[in-house]
């Protein structure tokens, strides 16, 4: 294919994009080379090197992103990722969805955040702070070569977003110079067509590229021996790295919860996993970090932890993105070859800070004197580590397919099989990780609680002790009351264990208001640790609350028992089936399946839910709209997107399971279409015919569609039949009515629908014909006309003749004669306030000529072109009138009675129980960091 | 020995102790005839036997679906779920299921899909309107 010259390629975006991505990896590289020349040579005139290599590197990491947005804006197909994540009818508000959906468009999109923290640190004149620069960099330079797509023999370096479909795919297709205009793209997964999608990646990626800042002023302080300024520095960024990952954390649950089938708002799903346990490890430092900065303790502590946290985020990557979870979760990213660049990724993070420590970690100051036991900082620290514990429980767990690769590798390496000692993700997830992490948090409550009324170095001065244990007391008699109080009221069978959560949470929000309360100086920074302990606090009750009391409401009350083992009815049909207009009765409420629409790709749903009282007075009375999401060519179903009820004490949720499934895709439809026996009656007006099932009654013929959302347009052509069907079983009638529309070439038709029978009615294609008259029944009166000439005939009716054109051959008979042309007038027909195109042929072939009618049937008109007069230029046309009591005639109809229902919806309810609780709390507590973040950021103001 | 030392050491204990035992929850894939030997919820790995009947009618009961799986060893036996028919479900190329015999049945408690890729390689569009 090299011959072929393309156009349309836009071809310079391939090679410009190249260029930039290699730019922006060699000027990562050299800064790295340049920085470690000058700490050798300590020649000032490398830390220019570094700095120029920095707005190289950004320039060009900048300006590929933006051409990746151009080529997705103008929709450049011949591009693959383009092809891959847009299609021409993606809204401009998806764009940048579109930029992150791919692998390689999110790693653009931790450059550009890693890229925007450079911009802070390339100014700075501190040494450390330029070596965290040139940390960034080095990782930037790994992450860069992730997108260089650089072939060489077999071995694939990165994966370029600037590759060309022709690049990727062999194809018959790119045999055609102008290939490019010829494709249609992919379009973006309907699953992430949704505003979440929009806003959720870009504060995910700022907080996994954040934690880069921690990780690299743990390094560049072992290089520099600066703890100081690592105490005092890290902390700002580490609190804002935790708020971030934090909110993109949250918007990944609220996502889960509102937009997405899963049923909740948190699964334990490798990725989740993943993402939380970078966080709770930052936060580990970022206690162990305060605990430094007030007392000169656990400074080796924050370097570790602050180093792991970005270890995990980069462990998480090759997780989500190397492909190797396979099945065990639910949106991982797909597979592209990076594995080996993502294990060597992982390696650099997790060595770079061995080797500095094995290096220079000699170097940490440690303080003689231990930490006592009532101090702040050892049970700060004590903290820290059932963070970190958390953390590596989680990732030990998800990591099981980690450990069957490297189980086959040693296997392939030692020559055993080793496939017996696989293992897969436990039966119960869910389970498993609530067992422990239900213990950690219990910890977590606690310590968060009782540490706030420790002092940071107490143990010298016993003075405060009283005041703590007053207020531990306190806060401890508060906790107990109100968990008891609320498992009389509410929650009697409330386990032991959920008992003991509940008690911790009250605990910690008690003691958090208690700190508040009594806080004297430093508001601001205290306001910050309650808000978000007291967060953590309602979090968890909102956890239990949820947890303990989410109940499936779609139920049938009266469904079959002894279908199921006895001891499994608690989970017995969590779903119902609904029949359009009929209410039936389910947990709590009585629920209606009224209606549904169908928009553009989307199905819309509604469901019609109340409570009846003893006098069967409707209240609580409210409507949901669940939707089915088709997608991009409506050829299938995509997605089920729930609709949820909103308030304060809980929230219900309604989810449209399963549909009939010839509406599932366009497969089973058209399986479900020829399945239908259909049979030909001919009916005319009042006329009945009787089958085994029913008597059918044609009750009167019209022009009107049955459905109010069709655009007619003038010229449509319709025959529309209200029937009457009586079932022979019941004595059931059913009013119906079944349409055809004809537009030029084309058919559409409405056919009657009766579910509860099964039977479906339509109007076959040569119903038309059955409506105009015979050819020989009909007076042809002549008329003759010049282009533009306006003719009334005698009824009252208008003829224009507005244009005549040629066209070389009858394109449907062209096959039979060599010599034939045709010439079609353009005439309009005007009766009353409507006006009709038709179109009348005159047809040539050989010395044959054909003038076949043009005809409507509302209002009844036929028109033959029979002459042209080559002389005079007239136009030689026959018309004919009939009236409109052709209605009387009988026309064909198509009735089949074995359709499947097409009016049920199998739904699903459940409501969640102060689920309000846990988005306030988890707000609260990246609320908190964010405060934090920003007062730690000014008090190092103050301090240089 | 600092006290501080000594409790990291008693948490790295308790960790470890912890990990070996959340490692008894890690399941692995068993098949058919051990399900019915042990009785046990357990994990099977398999296809969908496309020759044999998938029932499932929402009309009558949403909430039963059953299909037949060939197991990893070959043996094909009816599985039952309660739950509707998930999409997609006969292009499914793998059926992870959790659940136990029940005689001659297997009643599943969860199921997952393994499918094709959503996006298939090869498959290119054409715009429709061509001549533009």
């Amino acid at each position: 294919m090299s011959g072929i010259e393309y156009a349309n390629e836009h071809i310079w975006i391939h090679y410009t994009g190249h260029f930039l991505l290699l730019t922006a990896f060699l000027s990562a590289l050299y800064a790295v080379f340049a920085h470690v020349l000058s700490i050798r040579s300590h020649a000032l005139n490398w830390k220019d090197a570094v700095r120029v290599a920095f707005w190289v590197h950004l320039a060009s990491i900048y300006l590929a992103i933006a051409l990746l947005l151009f080529i997705l804006y103008k929709k450049y197909f011949a591009y693959e990722y383009v092809w891959a994540h847009a299609s021409a009818d993606l809204p401009l508000r998806y764009i940048l969805a579109a930029f992150w959906e791919g692998q390689e468009g999110s790693f653009l999109l931790w450059l550009f955040w890693n890229g925007a923290f450079g911009i802070y640190f390339v100014r700075q004149t501190r040494p450390i702070r330029l070596t965290v620069l040139v940390v960034l960099l080095g990782v930037n330079a790994l992450l860069t070569s992730m997108l260089l797509g650089i072939h060489l023999g077999d071995f694939k370096i990165g994966s370029s977003p600037f590759l060309l479909l022709r690049h990727s795919m062999d194809l018959p297709l790119f045999n055609n110079a102008d290939y490019a205009r010829l494709i249609e793209g992919n379009g973006l997964n309907p699953l992430l067509q949704n505003y979440w999608m929009t806003i959720h990646p870009p504060v995910l990626f700022l907080g996994f590229a954040s934690t880069l800042a921690p990780f690299a002023y743990a390094c560049a302080a072992l290089i520099h021996q600066d703890w100081k300024a690592f105490i005092k520095e890290s902390l700002p960024w580490a609190a804002g790295s935790a708020f971030a990952l934090g909110a993109g954390i949250l918007m990944g649950a609220a996502w889960a919860y509102e937009a997405l089938s899963f049923g909740g708002y948190w699964a334990w799903d490798p990725v989740e996993n993943m993402s939380l346990a970078p966080w709770l490890i930052l936060l580990a430092g970022l206690h162990t970090n305060l605990v430094s900065r007030a007392s000169g303790h656990s400074i080796r502590a924050t370097l570790w932890l602050y180093a792991l946290s970005f270890v995990f985020v980069c462990y998480s990557s090759y997780l989500t993105r190397s492909g190797v979870l396979g099945d065990s979760s639910a949106h991982a990213f797909t597979e592209m070859g990076l594995e080996g660049q993502l294990v060597l990724l992982c390696l650099v993070a997790c060595l770079l800070p061995i080797i500095l420590f094995i290096r220079f970690g000699r170097g940490i100051p440690s303080l003689p004197e231990e930490e006592s036991i009532r101090s702040r900082e050892f049970w700060m620290y004590i903290g820290s580590l059932v963070l970190l514990f958390s953390a590596l429980l989680m990732t030990f767990t998800t990591s099981i397919p980690v450990y069957n690769k490297m189980l086959d590798l040693v296997g392939s390496l030692s020559g055993n099989d080793l496939s017996n000692l696989r293992r897969s993700m436990p039966l119960d997830p869910v389970a498993h990780h609530n067992q422990f992490q239900l213990w950690t948090a219990l910890f977590m409550a606690m310590l968060s609680g009782a540490s706030t009324f420790l002092r940071y170095r107490s143990g010298q001065s016993k003075g405060d002790v009283n005041g703590f244990f007053k207020l531990l007391t306190t806060s401890l008699v508060l906790s107990v009351l109100a968990a008891w109080l609320l498992k009389w009221l509410a929650f009697p069978e409330l386990h032991w264990s959920h008992l003991l959560l509940l008690w911790s949470s009250f605990f910690s929000v008690a003691s958090a208001l208690l700190f508040l309360a009594t806080a004297r100086g430093l508001l601001l920074r205290k306001s910050a640790v309650a808000i978000s302990h007291a967060g953590f606090g309602i979090l968890l009750l909102g956890i239990v609350f949820t947890g303990v009391n989410k109940r499936y409401l779609s139920t049938n009350q009266f469904a079959q028992e002894g279908l199921w083992n006895e001891g499994e009815g608690e989970d017995l049909s969590k779903y119902l089936t609904l029949i359009r207009q009929e209410p039936m009765y389910m947990k709590d409420y009585w629920v209606e399946y009224t209606s549904d629409t169908f928009v553009h790709t989307i199905r819309h749903y509604a469901l019609k839910f109340w409570k009846e009282d003893s006098s069967g007075l409707r209240t609580d009375s409210f409507t949901l709209h669940p939707q089915i999401q088709y997608d991009n060519k409506v050829s299938k179903v995509a997605a089920a997107n729930p609709s949820i009820r909103r308030k304060v004490e809980g929230d219900l949720f309604a989810l449209v399971a399963q549909i009939p499934q010839s509406q599932v895709d366009i497969e089973s439809a058209q399986r479900a279409e020829d399945s239908l026996r259909y049979r030909r009656v001919w009916l005319a007006q009042e006329d009945s015919v009787a089958t085994d099932l029913a008597s059918y009654q044609l009750v009167r013929q019209h022009h009107n569609l049955p459905v109010t959302d069709f655009e007619r347009k003038p010229g449509d052509q319709v025959i529309s039949a209200d029937l009457l069907v009586k079932r022979h079983d019941d004595s059931r009638l059913f009013r119906t009515t079944s349409s055809i529309l004809f537009r030029d070439e084309l058919v559409y038709r409405f056919p009657a629908r009766i579910d509860a029978m099964g039977v479906r009615i339509q109007i076959p294609d040569t119903a038309i014909e059955a409506k105009l008259p015979a050819f020989k029944d009909v007076n042809w009166s002549d008329i003759q006309m010049h282009i533009g000439d306006s003719i009334v005939l005698p009824n009252g009716m208008q003829l224009q003749l507005l244009n005549v054109h040629r066209e070389g051959a009858d394109s449907t008979h062209s096959s039979e004669s060599k010599m034939a042309f045709q010439v079609i007038a353009d005439i309009q027909l005007q009766s009353g306030q409507e006006h009709f195109p038709l179109k009348p042929r005159f047809v040539l072939r050989g010395n044959q000529v054909i003038s076949p009618p043009a005809s409507c049937i509302h209002p009844g008109f036929s028109i033959r072109f029979v002459r042209i007069d080559p002389a005079t230029e007239r136009m030689h046309f026959e018309y004919a009138l009939f009236d409109l009591s052709s209605d009387q005639v009988a026309i064909p109809l198509d009735i089949a009675e074995n359709g499947p229902r097409t009016d049920f919806i199998v739904i699903q309810v459940i409501t969640f129980p102060w689920i309000s609780l846990v988005w306030l709390g988890a707000i609260m507590m990246v609320a908190g960091l964010l405060v934090s973040s920003f007062v730690n950021r000014n008090a190092l103001g103050h301090a240089a | 020995m600092k006290r501080i030392y000594f409790l990291s050491i008693a948490f790295i204990a308790i960790a470890i102790g912890l990990l070996i035992y959340a490692s008894n929850d890690f399941s692995t894939y068993s098949g058919f005839q051990e399900a019915s030997r042990t009785g046990k919820l357990v994990k099977i790995v398999g296809q969908l036997a496309k020759d044999q009947e998938i029932y499932y009618e929402p009309e009558r009961d949403a909430n039963f679906f059953s299909f037949y799986l060939t197991d990893k060893d070959g043996l094909t036996k009816k599985v039952i779920l309660k739950s509707p028919k998930p999409q997609d479900f006969e292009l499914s190329e793998q059926i992870v299921l959790t659940g136990k015999m029940n005689g001659d049945v297997f009643e599943a408690k969860t199921m997952l899909l393994k499918c094709p890729s959503k996006y298939k390689d090869e498959e290119i569009y054409i715009k429709s309107s061509a001549g533009l």
